[in-house]
């Protein structure tokens, strides 16, 4: 990956950009704030594919609940869709505490999770929901969810 | 049962917990909660949700994985912290139902065409054989299909 400091970054952005677009990442440092990458949104989701949902369904007596492990967060409902709909707005909920709170993006129990929020950012309510369902791919990808205690 | 009274009168009366600004208001469902925080030493970050419906009863599967990975505390904590209103820790169980995973919820609905009771009524292990079998059942007609017919 072609490598350019800040400074020479900030000039050339507009071919950068279409480099990007182009399938051509650039790896952007700058001294002491560290590196950071221009990646088309198209590259970037295809990356994050790999970071799949696993939600996991418990039909209780009166309820369904889903717990989503990557997120550590829960959703329930009278029946699946209210469950699935609350899902949606959970993720949500929590793609925004991380974008806005400091403490929370930076928490050892939580950075690991960026990864899936960052796929969750990317997606509109309707490929969300696609997403969460989606039958396994990458089984034997090596990837895990972010440690649980 | 447990309800989300106790859950919050938990996050009210346990050191540390605090409240913090709801940014799902405007979606159907995602806006009915109390959001709480709790910062540990070490760094990491607690965070759980109380549903405005205090009354509503949490499922015993729900509110054990409430305990364990939100409030990272115990049933015994959680019930004394509560207000100790007389209910035997014993009665809430903890998870020990394998949960369905939601894609083969979805594919058994959506595409073998299951309705919702009937995929509640399925242990996992029939949930997994009902989509095999389905699974198996285009296969064979996809061959059927395929085969050159003798005059």
């Amino acid at each position: 990956m072609t490598a350019i400091n800040y400074s020479l970054a900030r000039d050339a952005l507009a071919d950068l950009f279409d480099a990007a677009i182009d399938h051509l990442p650039t790896q952007i440092e700058r001294r002491r704030s560290g590196e950071a990458v221009l990646i088309s949104s198209d590259d970037l989701r295809n990356v994050l594919e790999r970071h799949e949902f696993s939600p996991q369904v418990y039909f209780e007596a009166e309820a369904v609940s889903i717990w989503l492990p990557e997120l550590a967060v829960w959703a329930d409902g009278d029946d699946l869709v209210t469950a699935k709909d609350d899902l949606i707005g959970e993720v949500r909920q929590y793609v925004e505490e991380f974008a806005s709170d400091d403490r929370l993006r930076r928490a050892p129990n939580h950075r690991d999770r960026a990864p899936w929020v960052l796929r969750a950012r990317l997606l509109d309510d309707e490929e969300l929901e696609a997403a969460l369902f989606a039958e396994p791919q990458y089984e034997t990808s090596g990837f895990t969810v972010p440690a649980e205690r | 049962m447990t309800s989300f009274r106790e859950l919050k009168a938990y996050l009210d009366n346990a050191i540390g917990w605090e409240e913090v600004p709801n940014r799902s208001r405007g979606r159907s469902r995602g806006g009915d909660h109390w959001r709480y925080q709790k910062a540990l030493p070490d760094g990491r970050v607690l965070r759980t949700k109380v549903s405005r419906s205090l009354n509503k009863e949490i499922g015993p599967i729900l509110l054990g994985h409430i305990l364990r990975h939100q409030l990272e505390t115990t049933v015994e904590e959680f019930q004394a912290t509560s207000s100790g209103q007389g209910e035997d820790p014993r009665a809430v169980r903890m998870p020990d139902v394998e949960p369905m995973p939601g894609w083969l919820v979805m594919r058994l609905i959506h595409t073998v065409g299951l309705d919702e009771p009937a995929v509640r009524a399925l242990t996992l292990a029939d949930a997994l054989a009902a989509w095999d079998d389905y699974i198996m059942r285009l296969a064979v007609e996809a061959q059927h299909a395929t085969r050159p017919r003798r005059r």
